[in-house]
């Protein structure tokens, strides 16, 4: 188990020995979401939430954004300063875009296809 | 609109006239002087400056050094203290009548009113600073907890004490800074008795075991809040409660209200267990910083056993809140306690960066006075001052830069205990944003606050 401090604004991807995670912001909070699908890995943070779901780009399954949240990590942002509680020993950081090039998984009011 | 919904509900402009009130007895207003003798209920609350509070707009942690913070500070800290039993050194019937009206029934109930506008319009910012998610857990918690302990340096603190230590007069800056601490520390853990009555287990006879540390088991000389008194008296400074209030800066008293409002709403008990792990924490830190910052100023006859207790009990304070309070909450109440301990931890470090930037930016104020501070360029004028000679002006911040700028007479300009600057005809003197300051007439003077023109 690990503590990763870094700015907001710096990074939104946490890639540890033990699993990737990816920075989601809402209208009330930051959430660490797991950033692979449990179907087959695929990259949720290229997909599109709809309805509270997450659609996976790979096979369009679709995951509870709740489910994800449980399986998120433990954070606190203080003044746009982010602190997780992270499993493993080593942490890589980087900053990715979601399928738009803007912010990962982004929400898709319509619920219609979100990629192609 | 029901009867109900307009005390519960007040608008800006009800607040405002309730404000007006609560502000209108003679021993909120200020005397002939600034300091208060022996009468901690008469504390001066607004000033000049100060127009109105806009309660529909809440302060931005940018904005806690302005006029308005420091008036709304002032007077929640008044509400809060209500609570306090407070007695004067000498008689008490010469302030009898102060004491029957700050006790009285018309203030606690306009101070209710207030109580919870007031906060909302100060405390909405630290609120809205910390954002908490994901699944938390007791070993995730201690995980988070530990790494703090273990890299904690207290750097903001730090920075404070090198600014004493290198000031023009570190002795003078010393005091200005005792001056910052002791609306707290004089009142130190009456806050958090609030917390000590009632009936919730054995949760409850763990706190008051640190309680019993803080009033020193009876035994007054050991009582925290009396070696503090010893640090102010062996400077010679007065150490009745408040004694000082004129040149509490509002970071001071936002640090002391933070603490109350977490303790007087019980709603708020688990946010309060997570400030005072903070705090006992930090504090062990800090002090430790204070006392080689008093004898650095005051050489080896320092008076430090206030930081040296706390140097040593405090260890014992954040092991005991971390085991016996923190964590059998978290076993206890679960998610819902974790959160409130997760918020009042990290939202008590906010409050503490609040305070240690103010704190600098008003030593850096008064270190400049001290170096025969003059210049900033004139622009529009903000106010026009007309004092007979006696007169007392502020004390107050301004929200911009200013320049003061005298064109006739003689000014004392004061910034804290022994801080001051006299400014004869023609002088001038920049005031910088969120800076507190007095101007006391020594001779009838006309003067200007005007905008800082930038060259």
């Amino acid at each position: 188990m690990m503590i990763l401090r870094f700015a907001e604004h710096q990074a939104n991807f946490v890639e540890t020995d033990e699993g990737r995670y990816f920075l989601r912001r809402d209208d009330h909070s930051a959430q660490l979401l797991p950033a692979d699908c449990p179907h087959r890995g695929g990259p949720l943070w290229l997909g599109t939430l709809h309805e509270g779901r997450v659609r996976c780009p790979w096979h369009e399954n679709h995951v509870s954004l709740e489910s994800l949240r449980r399986r998120g990590l433990p954070m606190i942002v203080n003044r746009g300063i982010v602190t997780a509680v992270a499993p493993g020993s080593k942490a890589t950081l980087r900053t990715v875009t979601g399928v738009d090039g803007g912010p990962p998984c982004r929400s898709n009011r319509s619920g219609g296809p979100s990629c192609t | 609109m029901t009867m109900l919904s307009t005390i519960l509900e007040p608008s800006c402009a009800t607040l405002n006239e309730l404000f007006g009130h609560y502000l209108a007895p003679a021993f909120f207003r200020r005397g002939s002087s600034w300091w208060t003798k022996d009468n901690p209920f008469r504390r001066p609350l607004a000033n000049e400056a100060f127009a109105s509070i806009d309660f529909d707009l809440p302060l931005g942690l940018e904005q806690l050094t302005s006029n308005a913070s420091l008036v709304a500070n002032r007077v929640l800290l008044s509400i809060y203290e209500r609570d306090f039993v407070m007695l004067p050194r000498g008689s008490v019937a010469a302030i009898a009548d102060d004491m029957r009206g700050y006790y009285g029934e018309r203030l606690r109930v306009i101070g209710e009113l207030l109580c919870k506008p007031l906060e909302r319009y100060l405390f909405s910012c630290v609120e809205r600073a910390v954002e908490i998610s994901g699944p938390w857990d007791e070993v995730a918690f201690c995980a988070y907890f530990e790494q703090f302990r273990d890299q904690l340096e207290a750097e903001q603190n730090a920075r404070v004490m090198a600014k004493i230590v290198e000031s023009a007069n570190p002795q003078l800056a010393a005091r200005n800074y005792f001056v910052q601490l002791a609306g707290d520390f004089l009142m130190e853990s009456s806050a958090m008795t609030r917390n000590v009555i009632g009936n919730y287990g054995a949760l409850q006879s763990e706190l008051f075991k640190v309680v019993i540390d803080e009033c020193g088991y009876g035994v007054h000389p050991t009582k925290h809040s009396k070696l503090f008194e010893d640090v102010l008296e062996s400077h010679g400074m007065d150490p009745v409660p408040h004694a000082y209030w004129s040149f509490y800066t509002p970071g001071a008293l936002y640090l002391n209200n933070y603490y109350n409002v977490i303790c007087r709403d019980h709603t708020h008990y688990f946010r309060y267990l997570g400030g005072i792990l903070q705090v006992e924490t930090s504090f062990k830190v800090t002090c430790k910083q204070m006392a080689d910052m008093a004898t650095a100023v005051f050489g080896a006859v320092a008076e430090v056993r206030y930081f040296r207790e706390h140097m040593h009990i405090d260890g014992h304070h954040s092991r005991m809140v971390l085991d016996n309070l923190v964590r059998p909450a978290i076993q206890r109440y679960g998610e819902l306690a974790l959160h409130g301990i997760l918020r009042g931890f990290e939202e008590s470090l906010v409050v503490a960066d609040v305070y240690s930037k103010n704190l600098l930016l008003q030593l850096g104020w008064i270190d400049a006075l001290g170096r025969d501070a003059t210049g900033g360029h004139p622009g529009a004028e903000r106010v026009a001052l007309q004092l007979d000679a006696g007169a007392l002006y502020g004390t107050q911040t301004c929200d911009r830069d200013g320049v003061l700028v005298v064109d006739s007479g003689l000014l004392r300009l004061v910034a804290g205990e022994g801080a001051t600057f006299e400014l004869e005809r023609g002088r001038s003197v920049a005031i910088p944003a969120g800076a507190l300051f007095g101007i006391e007439a020594i001779e009838a003077s006309h003067a200007r606050i005007c905008d800082t023109v930038m060259q």
